[in-house]
């Protein structure tokens, strides 16, 4: 159903009730098929074969609708009946359209009606139970009426049904109502027995669907309004998001690259910030990533800096299994996410084929403390003494926040970098759910730093330490604020 | 002088530290930040701050907006200054409340360059009201009712404008909000002017034509149609400041409007 809250045909929303929908009427009828078998109990011995036969075909018109819905159910519902061809005519979920199941329910619908009223029914019933059968009977057309006149199929926007079909839906309560009538009609003095009361009732039965397929539409078209509502908001949600992480991620960059003389360095690793900040973005719009509002996990800072990076297939990168659940406050977060990055990129520029983080928060003050170790080059003395060089400003800039960072050649090779600085304050007002794991370990002692020894990372190949004082011992040695 | 920048981006705090570092003149200010208003109103020191960076929208970070940080300030004593970009749309009632209820310093963007950080906290720290003109558009005139206090007149507003935003019946509406559909219609009456005038005068679009044809539709569900649609997209664009529970709270505090033609806005104090 196209409506002007979804022009372009998106919400299927009928559709997600089409198989639920077919086997709640389906089990439904099942119950009256057994209660018409059990008024059989009260016909004499001679006109039993009769209502069986006549029970039979709703029986089967049922047992193929059950089949239908099953993988493979019609193929071998065919197989059993001997006509491999038929499977084709099974209908199929998704669409409106005249099939085998439905066609032989309609006539089963029929004949069982026929048992206890109409021009064959059968005079044995004693008027109690042909009344209940008959009641039962209609009961069980209203279903396949139900099913025939809601049915989600028409409101299929992939396969739509055509003119004659759509026509069709507009007749059948009608026929059915017709049918009734029919049937219900006194042609015998059993078929006499049933009130007239009951009989005029149950014929025009059939024409209450017509209010109940305008609620339907109503009902639908309601669900559409308030999926478009919702997608209009989610929308303007999500470009908040996007302005408040991305965009405003540029506009730092923007602002910066403006001013007089901006440093190469400085304008690459904001870039490479905003490329975290853009799959960080993507991460909590397809919803695999936590959405924190009090910072975030290392383990997902790390995943988002490798796809940033482009580095994850190609080198070995690899986060010490403790570090993974470390939560930072939603300042530290942001430092890791300025430093993290920097160091891989480092560790790659220098062509190392397998790179190993860790990260920890511990001390009193508390200190975050980043630990990149990698096998390849290392550094000269250039890299080191370069102002301009990249080591030498993000120190500084960890200067700004009582830290620092320092290198170490490893004894295998490669260079070990460790960056540290002091945590925010904030992280000593979380609730101690989301503290460190590290914090909490220790308490309130003496953390072990990067000069003590290293756990092994999953690999095998931690990095050695970098062999000078703790980084806590220089928590003051940084330029330090005022 | 102590200044703090209250924005959920480091990278703001860092602008501002670069911009007053790079100079001798201004090197003597200290810079700290706090990434949501929470953050800020558990400070011990507020008092201590001589200026205020405030950033409006946190986003994901906190529930709190800007304007509960400008409270914070406003009641410390601290002068602030908004920090925040106005060229998004949707953050134009967040200033109009911000210049409804406070009195900033100035509206300075986040693309503002260090030369200007430097000369607005040079002129704040000498006692002058800086040059801002942007704040211009967003101050209420020194005439007439206020823009905010005509889009939102009465506390009984806020829910209204809340359920615009979700729902687009004026049954729904009603049920929701547990009003009658004719207040829902006076709702929209009263308000389509105000909408209209934020649009053109604020946000320079271009205001909707207006209905040709007034017979085809009975004349209350053209009235409705006619004044529906604007309303809701308005609402559903700025829904987060229908949402902010401080803006409730401000309403609130401020009371309601009194529209009798002609008269000035008298707001009825509750407190």
């Amino acid at each position: 159903m196209r409506t002007v809250d979804d022009p372009q045909g998106m919400f299927n929303t009928a559709l997600n009730a089409d198989s639920r929908l077919w086997l709640a009427g389906s089990w439904s009828r099942g119950a009256l098929l057994a209660g018409m078998w059990g008024t059989l109990a009260w016909l004499p011995a001679e006109e039993l074969p009769w209502g069986v036969v006549q029970l039979g075909v709703a029986t089967v018109g049922l047992l193929l609708g059950f089949a239908s819905i099953a993988p493979g159910g019609p193929e071998m519902a065919a197989r059993a009946l001997g006509m491999t061809g038929l499977a084709r005519h099974f209908g199929s979920f998704g669409r409106a359209a005249v099939d085998v199941p439905g066609v032989a329910e309609g006539l089963g619908a029929f004949l069982a009606g026929s048992l206890y009223a109409g021009w064959f029914a059968l005079a044995g019933f004693p008027v109690a139970v042909r009344s209940l059968g008959l009641a039962m009977a209609v009961c069980y057309g209203w279903q396949i009426l139900l099913q025939t006149v809601i049915h989600p199929g028409w409101y299929s926007l992939d396969i739509r049904p055509g003119r004659t079909l759509r026509a069709l839906r507009y007749v059948i309560p009608a026929i059915g109502a017709g049918f009734l009538a029919f049937v219900l009609l006194p042609w015998n003095s059993a078929a006499a027995q049933v009130p007239v009361f009951e009989r005029v009732l149950l014929a025009v039965s059939p024409l209450v669907f017509y209010p109940l397929w305008a609620v339907y539409d109503i009902m639908l078209r309601a669900s559409a309004t308030s999926l478009r509502n919702t997608q209009n908001l989610w929308r303007w949600d999500v470009w908040g998001d996007a302005h408040g992480s991305v965009k405003n991620s540029l506009v730092f960059l923007n602002q910066y690259i403006e001013e007089p003389d901006p440093d190469l360095e400085e304008i690459r690793s904001l870039t490479r910030n905003a490329l975290v900040v853009l799959d960080e973005f993507k991460g909590q719009l397809i919803g695999d990533r936590t959405r924190d509002p009090a910072g975030g996990s290392v383990g997902e800072l790390w995943g988002s800096v490798l796809r940033a990076l482009g580095s994850p297939r190609r080198v070995r990168c690899v986060l010490d299994g403790e570090s993974a659940p470390v939560r930072l406050s939603a300042t530290d977060y942001q430092v890791a996410r300025r430093v993290l990055p920097d160091l891989v990129s480092n560790a790659l520029k220098a062509g190392a084929s397998a790179v190993d983080a860790r990260c920890s928060v511990s001390g009193q003050p508390a200190q975050v403390v980043i630990e990149v170790g990698d096998d390849g080059t290392g550094l000269t003395a250039d890299d080191i003494s370069d102002p301009r060089g990249s080591l030498r400003m993000l120190g500084a800039w960890l200067g700004e926040r009582q830290g620092g960072i320092r290198h170490s050649a490893n004894a295998t090779g490669g260079t070990t970098a460790v960056a540290y600085w002091r945590a925010d304050p904030a992280h000593d007002r979380e609730p101690a759910g989301l503290r460190s794991p590290a914090l909490a370990e220790h308490g309130g002692s003496a953390p072990a730093g990067p000069g003590s020894p290293a756990p092994a990372g999953p690999g095998g190949s931690a990095p050695a330490g970098p062999g000078s004082p703790a980084p806590a011992g220089l928590g003051s040695t940084g330029p330090g604020r005022a | 002088m102590k200044i703090i920048v209250v924005d959920d981006h480091i990278a703001a705090q860092e602008t501002v530290t670069a911009a007053l570092a790079a100079n001798p003149a201004t090197k003597h200010h200290a810079v700290t930040g706090v990434r949501t208003p929470d953050e800020l109103h558990l400070r011990g020191d507020l008092g201590t701050f001589g200026l205020a960076f405030v950033d409006l929208d946190f986003r994901r970070q906190s529930r709190q907006s800007g304007l509960f940080a400008l409270r914070l300030l406003d009641r410390a004593r601290v002068p602030a200054v908004i920090y925040a970009a106005d060229d998004e749309d949707n953050r134009v009632l967040f200033l109009l409340a911000a210049f409804r209820f406070y009195r900033p310093w100035a509206l300075v963007s986040k693309r503002a360059s260090g030369a200007e950080i430097r000369k607005l906290v040079a002129t704040i720290e000498s006692g002058a009201r800086p040059e801002s003109p942007a704040t211009h558009r967003y101050q209420p005139s020194h005439r007439g009712i206020p823009v905010l206090d005509r889009l939102i007149i009465r506390a009984g507003d806020i829910p209204i404008w809340r359920a615009l935003a979700t729902q687009s019946d004026r049954n729904a509406i009603a049920e929701v909000t547990n009003v009658s559909r004719s207040k829902v219609d006076s709702f929209l009456s009263e308000h389509f002017a105000i909408v209209a005038e934020i649009e053109e005068e604020l946000l320079f679009r271009t205001p909707a034509e207006p209905f040709p044809d007034t017979q085809a539709l009975g004349k209350t569900a053209h009235v409705y149609a006619h004044r529906f649609a604007p309303l809701h997209s308005f609402a559903v664009e700025h829904h987060r400041f229908f949402q902010d529970a401080e803006v409730l709270e401000l309403i609130k505090e401020r009371g309601d409007i009194r529209l009798a033609p002609g008269s000035q806005a008298t707001p009825r104090r509750r407190r």
